[in-house]
């Protein structure tokens, strides 16, 4: 096993750990705006229910990279680069409820036929349409999401890093619903009490198919899965490509590939004796097939004898 | 990826959101069921009184003078017990339910309570509207706000 994390990608990391402490930094802010503006409405206090728990892919991100950091030790021989599959697994559930809550609260509102009251307030001394504060309010908390997300994107793509690209799904999540809760509020503004949980069911699928996704890709990356795409459940070229070059140098072997977190662990299984394993350590990076500054994600190749067929019971 | 048609979505929002600004406040918010609009057309106002052994308050007759003079219609008033007509003011039977409620009403869900009027001890004076119907709402709880007696 390499080094915990690669130098290549020490730089990019950095960046990503910054960007998310302004996110929760960001997200902090507008959770308090909507808690100052939202009163007691039941719909924006699943709005703010929502801010909060799109936090948690931010927070199981920055955990699972402190984590990653460790060296291997004696209780965990094989290091921690798997802490990033279950971080991805936590923020992949995160992004499902957030999707699943988000369905279920626009529907029974409308089912039910709820008229939503968003009275006037006081404001130094003025009455003003708390209507008016809150698309003020959604406003703000569109804009960092947008740009959050942006940034985060390349970034995860480079690291290679599930829980970073679901986490810029949940600002995108984010700045949707921001958005549908604008074209809720200015609804009910003009007499159209359905409009806030229209606009919030269909921003729903979205974020639920997202979520599912994710799960989906998680789930597999636990069971030792071939490793996927970043944010599809297609197997992975950059993998494939691995795995033709590991059988053309060992013919007859049986070679596996799984996802460890960000980096790929290679299995060859050898049919005949005869081809031995090299003596001495592996390059790891002349076995590459792509991209030379993507050769970090290959970070183990072992040897075992093909398993012999039991005789079924 | 779907940037560029995300952004055009924002941009006509905010279109919308400037325009709505630039035709002027006062139409917003508006009623979804009408209810302000169908005072002023009918030129009266449905409205429940609480029943209660205390002498009617003066905060209650004050908030309905102002009503009456802010839309031109004037009110219809009748008196009953509470469940009834807070039940018929949910189903758009009533305007306006007035009468005394506690800090904690399990109501204040099913109706909105406007400013209130009054207070002794945990129990309130108070407008109840319809839920959602938000011009109307905005006018009882600037009329009620003004028929509060000041320094209470």
């Amino acid at each position: 096993m390499r080094r915990s994390i690669p130098a290549q990608i020490e730089s990019d990391i950095e960046r990503a750990v910054r960007l998310e402490w302004w996110t929760i930094a960001w997200m902090a802010s507008i959770i308090l705006l909507m808690g100052l503006v939202m009163g007691s409405s039941q719909v924006m206090r699943t709005a703010l229910i929502e801010d909060v728990l799109s936090l948690v892919p931010s927070l199981v991100f920055l955990l699972a990279i402190h984590f990653e950091r460790k060296p291997p030790s004696a209780r965990f021989p094989y290091g921690h680069h798997r802490v990033n599959s279950l971080a991805f697994l936590v923020a992949a559930v995160a992004l499902c409820v957030m999707g699943a809550m988000l369905l279920f609260e626009s529907a029974v509102s409308l089912i039910r036929a709820e008229h939503v009251t968003v009275p006037p307030v006081r404001l130094f001394g003025e009455e003003i349409w708390l209507g008016w504060l809150m698309i003020a309010a959604l406003a703000y908390s569109i804009v960092p999401p947008v740009i959050l997300g942006r940034m985060k994107l390349p970034l995860a793509r480079r690291l290679q890093d599930e829980v970073l690209h679901t986490d810029a799904l949940m600002q995108k999540a984010d700045w949707m619903t921001g958005l549908a809760g604008v074209g809720g509020i200015i609804g009910i503004g003009l007499g159209y009490w359905w409009a806030d949980s229209a606009a919030a069911g269909i921003i729903s699928f979205s974020i639920l198919r997202d979520g599912i996704t994710a799960l989906r890709i998680a789930a597999a990356e636990l069971v030792d899965g071939a490793p996927r795409e970043l944010g599809s459940a297609r197997l992975e070229e950059e993998a494939e490509a691995l795995r033709a070059r590991l059988l053309e140098l060992y013919p007859g072997a049986d070679v596996r590939l799984r996802d460890s977190g960000r980096f790929i662990l290679a299995q060859v299984c050898l049919a005949q004796v005869c081809a031995i394993p090299p003596p001495g350590p592996v390059d790891l990076d002349a076995l590459w097939p792509g991209r030379p500054e993507r050769s970090w994600r290959f970070a183990q190749l072992s040897f075992a004898p093909r398993e012999k067929e039991r005789d079924s019971a | 990826m779907a940037a560029p048609r995300s952004a055009a979505v924002m941009n006509r929002i905010l279109l919308l959101a400037m325009s709505l600004l630039a035709a002027g406040c006062d139409s917003i918010p508006a009623d979804p069921e009408g209810t302000l609009r169908q005072i002023r057309e009918e030129r009266l106002f449905r409205v429940g009184l609480i029943a209660s052994r205390a002498p009617r308050p003066d905060g209650a007759a004050d908030l309905l003078r102002r009503l009456s003079s802010a839309t031109g219609a004037r009110p219809v008033v009748e008196q009953g017990a509470a469940e009834p007509l807070l039940q018929r003011l949910e189903e758009g039977d009533l305007d306006l339910v007035l009468g005394e409620f506690t800090e904690k009403s399990p109501w204040k869900s099913r109706v909105t309570l406007s400013e209130p009027i009054a207070s002794h001890g945990s129990n309130i004076l108070a407008a109840a509207a319809r839920n959602g119907e938000n011009a109307w709402i905005a006018l009882v709880d600037r009329e009620a706000r003004a028929a509060a007696p000041a320094g209470r």
